[in-house]
């Protein structure tokens, strides 16, 4: 058998039934980038929705920098974060470096400008149109706002999805502000790397295979809650 | 029942004016007809009288209060006691059951079954209460804006083009509910590009052009007597003739137009004028026609185009060529064709002049 194969069989044989390692570091994973995607979204949410609705000075400068943002290594934001939470740096007292908490902010970081700029730009269409019919329609400013959030609930779905699977997915970044510590902070992909590098395919191949499992059952849930 | 009233209301929109200052009322159990071409400003009003734009100058006062004066809770509360039916039909996306409930539910009030079925009915939308709205036809999607409108029976009733995509049938029915709307003391506001709509609704004509208001009056004031050139060009496929206003031999003023001279009623200054004679107001003869009427051009026919049961007949009085608009029976017992002799018949008062632009 080829060792390609091999590795398949091996990385299958330690799923079913999965270790505690593996265990350990899936549920990490998705509690992290959970996290950091939710956290992400409750900031994005009412942004993408005060872009959409209203004109304001500087609007097209924020849409500029949150649109620019996009753009922005997520080495760059690893870099950023590990400076802020770096024993010497502001947030440094917090002693949050190497710990979930910083893979946490970091992920929430890298996600924020991708889910409020894919909600903005679904949201800027339908948003006024139904602000108006709200409001002709006699509904008061609470009643409003939720109309227009549940018409633009789908939109915002996709961003969320797009943003959770873009932070799970992620590796540099995470390793550098978690540091990739076994059973504290090792995460699928950073698992995933340093196996590989040592050799240890069958891990890496288990992981790969939880991973697209995981993109694979988001997605489905996705597509169900829009009734496609 | 509700009072509206604009004092100097204003509409900027990225520093363009959308709207002049406007000073108007509106009054219950009036039908208004808002006329103009596209881009007067005729929806930026509407919306104004919604309460969905701002005024950026001037004053809107709804029941006599400034909307941007009271709390939030009395505004939303004025806001229930008007009803809009968009140009673009607007939903939540849902069923039609749904969009009909919201209105009431955001009043903190059900739509009861029974209700339902009645509103359907009514709207000639019947078992479609589980269908999706984007289903539904344009004709449909208006039918069911309007029976959103009466469910939360507004004491304003304001319509942007509601007839845009209806069929003949819908439009008459849909023609009669405005009446009955405006007959039961509502205030009925409505924009349209159908003449004949506005004619057969409008007691008043309100017509705007690039953001100002050019006539508020009765709609045959604003159909035989335009009262700027603009106006009589958007509202009639009358005869527009431009000449040379001289005194007339007997007194008052004539207008002299190619080798035509017309009588004038009253009197117009020396120099270049356009005057309009609606086509229904002129009189087609064989023979010279003897009246009271001071206007009797002889001339030839040029051309015969049958609409329906009228016919517009063209004809060449030795100017511009004028129209006359007869009944198809009238013209087969007058027996004219094409190049026959024909005498051209009106009053003096028919001959409606423009005030200069």
């Amino acid at each position: 058998m080829s060792p390609f194969l091999e590795g398949i069989r091996q990385g299958l044989a330690l799923l079913f039934p999965p270790g505690a390692e593996i265990t350990g570091i899936v549920l990490l994973s998705l509690g992290v980038s959970g996290a950091a995607t939710l956290l992400a979204a409750l900031a994005a949410l009412p942004a993408s929705l005060a872009l959409a609705a209203f004109d304001f000075r500087g609007k097209r400068a924020v849409v500029g920098i949150l649109q620019t943002s996009l753009a922005v290594p997520a080495v760059l934001i690893g870099l950023l974060v590990y400076l802020l939470l770096s024993r010497r740096g502001p947030l440094g007292p917090l002693g949050l470096l190497y710990t979930p908490g910083a893979m946490v902010i970091a992920q929430a970081l890298l996600a924020f400008p991708l889910i409020a700029a894919l909600s903005y730009s679904a949201l800027k269409g339908t948003a006024r149109e139904a602000i108006d019919l709200a409001h002709s329609l006699g509904a008061s400013p609470w009643q409003t706002a939720l109309a227009v959030v549940r018409q633009g609930r789908f939109p915002f779905l996709t961003a969320l999805i797009t943003g959770f699977s873009r932070v799970i997915g992620e590796t540099g970044m995470t390793l550098m502000v978690g540091g990739n510590i076994k059973g504290e902070t090792r995460v699928m992909t950073t698992a995933i790397s340093l196996e590989t590098m040592k050799g240890n395919f069958e891990l890496g191949i288990a992981l790969g295979v939880v991973l697209l499992t995981v993109a694979l059952v988001v997605n489905a849930l996705l597509q169900t809650a829009q009734g496609k | 029942m509700m009072d509206i009233e604009l004092r100097a209301a204003s509409v900027r929109l990225g520093g363009n004016p959308v709207l002049h200052p406007l000073t108007l009322a509106f009054h219950p159990g009036q039908i208004a007809v808002v006329l103009g071409p596209n881009g007067a400003g005729k929806t930026t009003l509407l919306r104004m009288l919604a309460l969905l734009t701002r005024p950026t100058g001037g004053t809107v006062l709804h029941d006599g209060q400034r909307a941007a004066d009271l709390p939030r809770a009395s505004r939303t509360r004025l806001r229930r006691r008007i009803g809009l039916v968009f140009q673009a039909p607007l939903f939540f996306a849902g069923t039609v059951a749904a969009n009909l409930a919201y209105p009431l539910r955001v009043r903190g009030q059900a739509l009861p079954a029974e209700r339902l079925r009645e509103t359907l009915r009514r709207i000639g939308l019947e078992g479609r209460e589980r269908a999706d709205v984007r289903v539904l036809s344009g004709g449909e999607k208006q039918r069911l804006q309007l029976g959103r409108l009466q469910l939360t029976d507004p004491e304003v009733c304001l319509f942007d083009e509601p007839a845009a995509s209806l069929d003949p049938v819908s439009n008459r029915w849909f023609e009669q509910e405005v009446v009955r709307l405006a007959g039961e003391g509502r205030t009925v506001v409505l924009t349209t590009h159908n003449l004949d709509r506005a004619w057969t609704l409008g007691a008043r004509i309100l017509y705007l052009q690039d953001g100002e208001l050019k006539h508020d009056g009765s709609a045959d004031d604003f159909f035989s007597r335009p009262q700027s050139l603009e106006a009589a060009l958007f509202s009639t496929s009358g005869n527009l003739l431009d000449g040379e206003a001289v005194p007339a031999s007997g007194g008052g003023t004539s207008l002299r137009c190619g080798a035509m001279t017309i009588a004038l009623a009253g009197s117009l200054p020396q120099g270049p004028a356009t005057v309009l004679i609606r086509p229904e107001e002129i009189l087609l003869s064989p023979a010279p026609f003897h009246s009271s009427a001071r206007n009797c051009l002889p001339g030839r026919v040029q051309r015969v185009q049958t609409a329906g049961p009228m016919v517009w007949v063209t004809c060449d009085c030795g100017g511009p060529p004028l129209t006359v608009r007869v009944t198809r029976p009238s013209l087969e017992s007058l027996g004219l064709a094409v190049g026959s002799p024909v005498y051209l018949t009106f009053k003096a008062s028919s001959v409606h002049p423009l005030p200069p632009p």
